[in-house]
């Protein structure tokens, strides 16, 4: 508990140090000067799709704590059965692409067979499953899958690439000292694809966010917050729909922020940095 | 150590995903409680997603409803008319800032454009009660219009009223959309408005139908209008055969009355129509009246409503077995969306028997 206070106490006081101190002043600089220049340019165009940040702001508060009438659930609402589906998307991709991507990496003939596959379906946006995913896998799959489809090729190619760059020196060493091909993936190959994974894994939790409206444009079971911010705009109730916008910002800071994170923690631990 | 590491972080990750996938397929008790679930699916996509059962039912405009209904894939529930008799649906919006031009002012082009569509109105309704050729050539403008069969397409007519007036019962219907809308939170102004009377008062311009039965066919063009319509919807057939040059002697009746017609592609929606009248795409457009009413209070885009295009031609249907109201009780229904009139119908009749109306997943 105490070294954790230390801690805290440690990372405040960096906050202050000169180098750190000036980064944070043009962080909140940039952040001020980009709500002042949308306020002001609200104010000046007089555009109902574009309104100022006070009304963003007041929908916003009132996304969370007024229950829309028609969806019968708040922002809150929103958000769980958008991250479930998110949450459920990613962990499929994260479940088929890392070990099919090992798998790819390290044996050329699994490359070879898997390769001309991957790369038709690469290609093709998520938002072109949308409505065969709806009709294939339903109202609660369908919006999962199409997730699925935006994070699963980045990460993929991260774990490929990854397996790929292992340093032949290292897979040398394990092999003179007597490493079999399954002690060589365990031991060499799999913790240093780990950050790659991570990095993929970032990658990919972006992407993810940027399939939430597509993946909930139509029959989102539970609402979420891509289909609040399709119906906002449909109905012309810009305010919200901004609001919506920034709730997936938030999302997606978070998450991204948290697997950074544990990408460092990760590489730190495993001595890859 | 290290790949140790590595392996725990995937085994709690699998373990998190496997959590998360436990919570997703968990399913509450049936309720006892008659509630009909809705989720928001295009009109286009009903039929489809009733035949895979991604949806029990749907409930949409025409030829959508017609669609499946000819197809065998569905059965008709309720038709529009049934719920409310002679209600209006689509309609044709102006911009203000369009009409007010003294060029268009000066050579009567809202009137002309109305007086087409008068004119197009009045040879469907006549044609539907004749028969004959130009009946087979009604069905055969519709199926190519709508991408859909001659059946599905007579089938479709027979449920849609065609008309131009609008009247103090199409204005309380007008009004009736807008308080709905207000109750259902979608809408919390009425901008300049007192009361929804007069807010639909405001935004329903009745003098061009007078002026439209004044105006002559015109040798010369006198203006170009940009005309947006729906994609495939048999509602606005009226403009469909309006553009028909075979039946009017080698011109489209925009051009008989002395208006050049220039339309984008179609929208796929209201609110999308809407979006293009803000963005100034186009000067008139046919369009469902809920979007025109949410959109001009809500994004302050400033229309005028000219004329009416149909009333009726929507319905709900379900698949499978469910031949009646009740066999719903516990599914899910698709609409086009919480601001389309067919939403409110449903939401409307299910409340009228007693059912609650709630969003699949809620």
């Amino acid at each position: 508990m105490s070294s954790l206070g230390t801690r805290a106490r440690k990372l405040f006081l960096a906050a202050f140090e000169p180098e750190n101190l000036k980064i944070l002043l043009m962080t909140v600089a940039s952040l001020i000067g980009f709500v002042v220049v949308w306020w002001l340019l609200a104010q000046w165009l007089g555009l109902s799709y574009l309104p100022g940040p006070d009304l963003v702001f007041t929908a916003f508060v009132g996304s969370f704590t007024t229950v829309d009438a028609s969806l019968g659930t708040n922002m809150l609402g929103n958000i769980a059965a958008s991250l479930q589906r998110f949450l459920l998307g990613f962990g499929l991709a994260f479940g088929v692409a890392v070990p099919l991507g090992l798998v790819m990496g390290f044996l050329r003939v699994a490359d070879r067979i898997a390769k001309p596959i991957v790369e038709i379906f690469r290609p093709i946006p998520p938002i072109a499953w949308v409505p065969v995913f709806l009709l294939i896998f339903q109202l609660f799959w369908g919006p999962v899958m199409v997730i699925f489809i935006g994070v699963f090729f980045p990460l993929l190619s991260n774990v490929i690439f990854g397996v790929k760059s292992v340093d032949p020196t290292l897979i040398d060493a394990a092999k003179t000292l007597g490493a079999d091909r399954l002690r060589l993936f365990g031991k060499v190959i799999f913790p240093y694809t780990v950050p790659f994974l991570m990095t993929g894994i970032t990658i990919g939790l972006g992407i993810g966010w940027m399939c939430i409206v597509a993946a909930e444009m139509i029959g989102a079971v539970g609402g979420g917050v891509g289909y609040y911010i399709y119906y906002m705009s449909m109905i012309g109730r810009f305010e919200y729909m901004y609001a919506g916008m920034a709730v997936i910002a938030i999302l997606g800071i978070l998450t991204v922020g948290l697997s950074r994170y544990v990408e460092r923690v990760l590489s730190r631990r495993m001595g890859m940095k | 150590m290290k790949s140790t590491t590595a392996i725990a972080a995937v085994i709690i990750a699998v373990i998190a995903v496997l959590a998360v996938v436990a919570v997703a397929v968990w399913k509450p008790a049936p309720s006892e409680e008659k509630v009909i679930y809705w989720s928001a699916i295009a009109p286009v996509n009903q039929k489809a997603a009733i035949e895979a059962g991604t949806v029990d039912g749907g409930v949409s405009w025409e030829p959508y409803a017609s669609d499946s209904l000819v197809a065998g894939t569905a059965n008709a529930i309720k038709w529009s008319d049934e719920i409310w008799p002679h209600h209006p649906c689509c309609v044709i919006a102006v911009t203000k800032a369009y009409a007010d031009q003294p060029e268009v002012r000066e050579n009567d082009l809202i009137a002309r454009v109305v007086r087409a569509h008068i004119d197009a109105t009045n040879w469907i309704v006549e044609t539907i009660e004749e028969g004959g050729d130009n009946y087979s050539a009604l069905l055969a403008m519709g199926a190519e219009f709508s991408n859909r069969t001659n059946a599905v397409v007579e089938s479709a007519i027979g449920h849609i009223e065609f008309g131009y007036s609008i009247g103090s019962d199409t204005k309380a219907w007008f009004a009736n959309y807008t308080s709905m809308f207000a109750d259902l939170g979608q809408i919390t102004t009425l901008g300049e408005y007192a009361n929804v009377t007069a807010f639909v008062d405001g935004i329903v311009n009745t003098t061009y139908l007078d002026e439209a039965m004044t105006v002559e066919p015109s040798d010369t063009t006198l203006g170009t209008v940009r005309l947006g319509f729906l994609l495939g919807d048999l509602h606005q057939f009226a403009r469909v055969v309006a553009m028909e040059e075979s039946l009017w002697g080698g011109e489209t009746l925009f051009e008989k009355y002395g208006v050049e017609i220039a339309s984008p592609a179609p929208y796929g929606n209201g609110a999308f129509l809407m979006d293009g009248f803000g963005r100034g795409e186009i000067d008139v457009g046919y369009l469902g009246a809920p979007p025109a009413i949410l959109k001009r209070i809500n994004a302050n885009i400033q229309i005028e409503i000219v004329s009416l295009a149909n009333s009726e031609g929507s319905a709900i249907i379900a698949g499978g077995d469910i031949t009646t109201f009740d066999g719903l009780n516990g599914k899910t229904v698709a609409t086009p969306g919480p601001g389309s009139i067919q939403h409110l119908l449903l939401m409307f009749y299910a409340n009228e028997q007693g059912y609650k109306f709630k969003l699949k997943g809620t």
